[in-house]
């Protein structure tokens, strides 16, 4: 158990050399095209890195972190314009297109205040409603944007030029991506992607990392807007705000597959051809060929077709669909001594209070989950919390945690006003918590689930060095064969394990533990009794754990807290509140109260 | 009248019921008992067509069931009060119990609603009353109500006390025993153990998605396994 | 003041339309939580249709409306399962994300055919029917029939909702729908039937729509935008607020154009939308 542990995984993106030399060559063969003489060619190409741009950006949003932005186009149509007022006013072009950049830049800063209030079906109307305003706002600010004249910019044969600065944008853009799924700015929009509320629950900052990321995707698509114009030397509003152009690049990454590594790369690479293809071949039915082309790809491949299941059988196409948990990290680390954890060993002093709950009150609209509770829990305490479904625990522990903002009352960590701070600056803190039911981050690894708490800590690590970390916690939770797959295919018990294993990684002082025991055998129950008694006599850890098992709770706790109906109706050690009235009648009724000191799971 | 024999139910992708077996024999009061995440939610889902059979079979009055609808279970009379109740918060109380008469077309209809309405008499009263308005134990009768409301052979309870007031879940419980010796069969899911002895005859004990034990509720209390498991201190 | 209320008046016939248009819209995402985007196309086409029908054959709106509701409902119903339904069995991203590209693939294709088959400029059914002079102010009879017709459809479509076993299951389906399924609602069928019924009420607006206001091909778009701004007012299922956010936007765009620039009108839907969004980020009134 003891010994150290390497597992050579799949290798990282690209293949290897192999890889490298491949991408190296496309380059090449890239840079290579402006001096073939072909410009038609050439144009083709431009218009294919400029969707490549597009597409990849918007990835980023959608794909990495879950939030579909049908508005995308609009920082390529404002990028554009900003672009051309600049140059038509004088300015050089290097300068214009930073003045594009920064006021695009601007422009999704000040968007993601507003539209990050939104999530799902709204965030993507919203965001899709964006598009006719900024062409009803081209049109008609006639001073600025000369109205549906549009801007005729002063510039010569640019394509040559454009097309490398497109290339190099691309590249920067490739390897943005490739460093995203490395970076903790990465996990942490994988994170948010699969479930915000744990996200911050682990100290993720998901507010920053969402405007982070909306005004990067928004620098590039202004990129590609500026870029685009100069090369047309010309702009109007149908051009950089139409429907039917706004939407093709999200089809394109649709098309092969969001959130995919190549994913827009090959989707770009294909469609673009079709289009350029349709617009030469066809006369006249363009458009619905290709909404037919959309409409196919969204009935029968709505993943991508990336991801379709015949695509793995065809070797050159299976290296390129790989999700991102099939690429799987280093996983050298040392795997636990039974009991030693990469925590801290704190000291705990029974004396001092660590959490403290003043008349807390959560109130729902008319309906009172949490009722004026006020408690004290001591450093170093193991504390059970009892109470039938329904009467608050599992809101309690929301309160503390922050997911929840009391209606009335305090929370006192270490003598803090939790009100003063986020969920994330709780768990950072040194609140950690299970859930009732598992919320992993599904489509991550469980290494990856436990290495984000690890990453976004109190003490902040790398991705590489918390992978490396997070060994030891998988191993303590006896999750070692699952290390690599994926979250969302455990059983339902080791997805518990994973719960608290990654609740762990949080570094708590506090431990909230939400039912975990429930479907565990007797044999089960003692040994993770063990490991909450660990808990605290190594790390010192304060625990308040919610369970119905009375059997397993009498072996560990110091004392007991009973809610009902989100009151407090007892507090006291085991002994004691398991012959108190009020609990009694609330398990047993009052038919039954002759049966004391006698109580059910 | 229901026997599930080896029920597997996949949630999604992972397996939620493993192996369940059951028997519910005609007029007969079972309980389904077993910690949070068991399977019992998911196997009453299965019965009422919620969920796909992965393995394993229902059969009901003999007829082995085959992937039937939600519409198709409730036509052959069987009814889910399901966990959390399910209401329609905007409709009235009444056009909630109606909804209950939905699949059941070639019944009687006044029948039903006057039956609900003399078990729980508080709904006449809250009749045209929004169903989001009512307290918990209310809005629990309106569930059971319109569970009724098709005439069921075979009622499945899923945690129908969850939320009650103490008071209100005596009056359910009374309103329950009228309703089995009216000749309704039942299936209730619990998770106070005590509670739910003290009113079936016989129960399961389910565990990670398996059926663990099984007797009547006085071979239960009796059996120091279950004493031990869940009955705590004994 | 006369032109004041003129504006009015078209305003509210206006948003009288939208709110139905939008009502289908808002039955259609309650119950099968799909957002069409092709919704305001459908319009445009119907109206297209409405108005070739006149001007080549000379039927009567009332008869347009009769046989383009129908048929509306049957390829609308159709739609849903050969394009729509398979959808539902996949993963949520994966059916919301195939739901987007089905629906705009089709907003697409329907505005390209129709533009290539009835040209892209605007049309409308120009009805020559009397006028009533009420002082200053100009009533056509044509904006009397749209206004009952739109009363007529608000009546019928509450009475559906109200009393039908359609309109019960759609509102159970609306508000909750697992407990709808355990009470035998057929949640495919349900789900199809609404999209039809909410797909024909567009058909039949789009007669009355025509009858005063042109439509073109490719007007399909922005006035999904505006169907959207009227749900997230009015909330999703929500009959009545439909009708006054319908009426409360119709009326504003017709003030944009009064008394500032009526180029400013389309943004004017967006805008509100957002704003009201920002303030309640899913919804006034957010029911189940």
């Amino acid at each position: 158990m003891s010994a150290t542990r390497t597992t050579r995984l799949p290798s990282k993106a690209g293949g290897g050399v192999l890889g490298w030399l491949g991408a190296g060559l496309v380059i090449a063969a890239l840079l290579a095209l402006p001096f073939a003489g072909n410009s038609y060619l050439l144009t083709f190409g431009f218009s294919v890195l400029i969707a490549y741009i597009l597409g990849q950006s918007w990835d980023w949003v959608a794909g990495e972190m879950g939030y579909v932005n049908l508005g995308h186009y609009i920082f390529y149509g404002f990028g554009a314009y900003a672009f051309s007022i600049a140059l038509v006013s004088g300015w050089s072009m290097p300068v214009s297109l930073v003045f594009a950049l920064a006021v695009t830049g601007l422009l999704a800063l000040l968007l993601a205040v507003p539209l990050f209030r939104l999530h799902g079906d709204y965030f993507a109307f919203a965001t899709l409603a964006l598009l006719p305003l900024m062409e009803v706002l081209a049109y008609n600010l006639t001073p600025i944007t000369k109205g549906a004249d549009g801007i005729v910019l002063p510039v010569a044969q640019v394509l040559t030029p454009a097309y490398l600065l497109a290339l190099a944008v691309c590249v920067i853009a490739f390897i943005a991506t490739l460093q995203i799924n490395q970076l903790r700015f990465g996990y942490a929009l994988k994170s948010i992607r699969n479930d915000e509320q744990v996200a911050e629950t682990v100290g993720v900052r998901i507010a920053p990392v969402k405007r982070l990321v909306l005004v990067i995707s928004a620098l590039f698509g202004a990129a590609a807007g500026a870029l685009q114009a100069w090369q047309m030397s010309y702009i109007d509003p149908a051009t950089v705000f139409g429907l039917n152009v706004s939407l093709v690049p999200i089809a394109m990454v649709l098309f092969a597959g969001s959130g995919l590594r190549f994913g827009p790369l090959v989707g770009v690479l294909l469609l673009a051809s079709m289009q350029q293809w349709l617009l030469v071949n066809i006369q006249g039915y363009q458009a619905t060929l290709y909404g037919l082309t959309i409409l196919l790809i969204g009935r029968f491949m709505p993943g991508g077709f990336l991801r379709a299941k015949w695509v793995k059988k065809v070797p050159g196409l299976a290296a390129l669909s790989r999700e991102h948990h099939e690429y799987a990290g280093e996983a050298e680390g040392v795997s636990a001594q039974p009991d030693v954890l990469p925590l801290p060993r704190l000291r705990a002093d029974c004396a001092k209070p660590l959490i403290e709950l003043q008349g807390v009150r959560m109130q729902f609209g008319g309906n009172v989950a949490v009722n004026d509770v006020s408690l004290k829990i001591n450093e170093g305490e193991i504390v059970g919390l009892i109470g039938p479904n329904g009467s608050g625990k599992t809101t309690l522990f929301n309160c503390i945690s922050g997911v929840y903002t009391p209606s009335a009352g305090k929370v006192l960590f270490a003598g803090q006003d939790l009100a003063a701070f986020g969920r994330d600056g709780i768990a950072r803190l040194g609140v950690g918590r299970t859930y009732q039911i598992p919320r992993p981050f599904g489509d991550l690894t469980v290494q990856e689930n436990i290495a984000i708490p690890l990453m976004f800590g109190a003490q902040p690590m790398s991705p590489r060095d918390a992978m490396r970390e997070a060994r030891a916690f998988v191993d303590y939770a006896e999750l070692s064969s699952r290390l690599t797959d994926r979250a969302d295919a455990l059983s339902v018990q080791e997805k518990k394990a994973l719960e608290f294993a990654r609740a762990l990684a949080t570094r708590p002082r506090l431990l909230l533990v939400d039912e975990v025991a429930s479907g565990l055998t007797p044999v089960e129950v003692k040994r993770f009794v063990e490991h909450i008694r660990h808990m605290r006599d190594r790390y010192g850890i304060t625990v308040i754990w919610v369970e119905h098992i009375f059997s397993a709770l009498e072996q560990v706790v110091d004392r007991v807290i009973a809610l009902e109906q989100g009151t407090l109706i007892a507090d006291g050690p085991l002994a004691e509140v398991v012959k108190d009235e009020r609990v009694l009648s609330t398990y047993l009724g009052a038919s039954a109260r002759s049966r004391q000191g006698v109580l059910p799971c | 009248m229901l026997t599930l024999s080896h029920l597997a139910v996949d949630h999604g992708k992972a397996r939620a019921l493993w192996d369940l077996s059951l028997h519910v024999g005609r007029g007969e009061k079972i309980g389904l008992l077993g910690a949070n995440g068991a399977g019992k939610s998911t196997a009453m889902g299965a019965v009422i067509g919620l969920y796909q059979v992965a393995a394993g079979t229902i059969s009901f009055d003999g007829a082995l069931q085959v992937q039937p609808t939600t519409a198709q279970t409730v036509a052959s009379g069987i009814a889910l009060v399901p966990e959390g109740r399910r209401l329609f918060p905007g409709m009235t109380v009444l056009e909630n119990l109606q909804m209950g008469a939905f699949a059941a077309t070639d019944r009687a209809d006044a029948a039903p609603l006057e039956q609900v309405l003399k078990l729980f008499p508080i709904l006449r009263q809250k009749a045209r009353q929004a169903a989001g308005e009512l307290s918990g134990g209310q809005q629990q009768m309106v569930a059971i109500g319109r569970a009724l409301m098709s005439s069921p052979r075979l009622l499945l309870l899923d945690e129908p006390f969850i939320g009650v007031a103490p008071m209100l879940v005596e009056e359910i419980l009374a309103a329950l025993r009228q309703i089995a010796i009216g000749g309704v069969t039942m299936l209730l899911v619990e998770q106070n153990t005590h509670r739910a002895l003290e009113f079936v005859d016989r129960a399961y004990v389910v565990e990670n998605g398996r059926t663990v034990l099984e007797g009547s509720s006085e071979e239960l209390i009796a059996d120091p396994a279950f004493a031990a498991k869940f009955l705590g201190l004994e | 003041m006369e032109v004041l209320l003129q504006v009015l008046i078209g305003g509210v016939l206006l948003g009288g339309l939208y709110a139905l248009v939008a009502f289908g819209l808002s039955l259609i995402y309650g119950v099968a939580r799909i957002l069409n985007f092709a919704h305001g196309t459908l319009l445009a086409v119907s109206g297209v249709l409405a108005s070739l029908a006149f001007t080549a054959w000379q039927l009567h709106p009332l008869l347009i409306a009769t046989l383009l509701g129908p048929m509306m409902f049957v390829f609308a119903y159709g739609y849903y399962h050969l394009l729509l339904r398979p959808l539902a069995k996949r993963s949520h991203f994966e059916s919301t994300v195939g739901t987007v590209l089905v629906t705009v693939g089709t907003l697409m294709i329907l505005s390209d055919l129709t533009a290539k088959a009835a040209g892209a400029t605007q049309r409308n059914i120009p009805l020559r029917m009397p006028v009533i002079e009420y002082g200053d102010i100009i009533i056509s009879t044509t904006q009397l029939l749209i206004l009952a017709g739109i009363v007529a459809l608000t009546v019928i479509m509450h009475l559906l909702l109200k009393h039908s076993w359609f309109g019960r299951a759609v509102r159970a389906v609306t508000q909750d729908a697992v407990g709808a399924q355990i009470c035998g609602v057929q949640s495919t069928r349900i789900k199809a039937m609404t999209f039809a019924f909410g797909s024909a009420t567009v058909a039949i607006a789009a007669v009355l729509y025509v009858l005063s206001f042109p439509v073109d091909p490719y007007m399909g778009f922005s006035l999904t935008v505006k169907a959207f701004t009227i749900i997230v007012v009015g909330g999703v299922g929500n009959l009545p607020g439909a009708l006054l956010a319908g009426v409360f936007l119709g009326v504003a765009e017709g003030l944009t154009g009064l008394y500032w620039k009526p180029e400013w009108a389309p943004a004017l839907s967006v805008v509100a939308m957002l704003v009201i969004l920002v303030a309640y980020p899913k919804g006034v009134g957010v029911k189940t």
